[in-house]
């Protein structure tokens, strides 16, 4: 059973790093569209640094974001199951009585 | 950690470099493609094609390394926010 259980952690570990570089990887792909646009030089000027700066901000306030929305979510909906739930047990006991 | 879970961990951690310079790659391929090759009708690289590519090539790579360092830098901003407030909230 532990040894199962191991597996599964590491599995699960895989999965949300697999899911961490992957959303690196768009994060870099999203500020380069935007940000560079112009190859007359070998090097990142300024100015596409900044903006790369602003970019990767933003898309860390919007991961932050979604992220806040599907744990208030989450909330939301097992809230409401324990409500039905509840309500489910009082009806068996009135019934028995 | 014997030599076989080593051997076997190198072996995952192979994988996943691979994994993720092949993707990175063809992201880098699609931008470069997109920002590079405006004509269509000739058979070869043009010669601003050429360096075109060769210097997306190359941003795109020090774009990748800026980034990780923003977010490398923005966490260690978040680890000593977190350190002072733990702090404060000690002195309290």
């Amino acid at each position: 059973m532990g040894a199962s259980n191991s597996k599964h952690e590491k599995d699960i570990a895989y999965i949300k790093e697999k899911n961490q570089v992957e959303s690196i990887i768009r994060l870099v792909d999203v500020c380069f569209d935007q940000c560079v646009n112009s190859f007359s030089r070998r090097d990142l000027n300024k100015r596409e640094k900044l903006c790369t700066t602003q970019c990767v901000k933003k898309f860390l306030e919007f991961t932050q974001r979604i992220e806040e929305r599907i744990e208030e979510q989450s909330i939301s909906e097992r809230q409401k199951m324990e409500t039905r739930r509840n309500e489910e047990i009082k009806k068996h006991f009135a019934n028995q009585n | 950690m014997n030599s076989l879970t080593q051997q076997t961990t190198d072996k995952q951690e192979q994988k996943k470099l691979v994994k993720f310079f092949n993707l990175q790659f063809r992201k880098m391929m699609e931008q470069c493609h997109k920002k590079c090759i405006t004509t269509k009708n000739k058979g070869k690289l043009g010669i601003a094609e050429k360096a075109c590519t060769d210097r997306c090539v190359i941003k795109y790579i020090q774009t990748t390394a800026y980034v990780n360092e923003l977010l490398n830098s923005f966490s260690q901003e978040v680890d000593q926010t977190l350190q002072m407030q733990q702090q404060q909230s000690q002195q309290k």
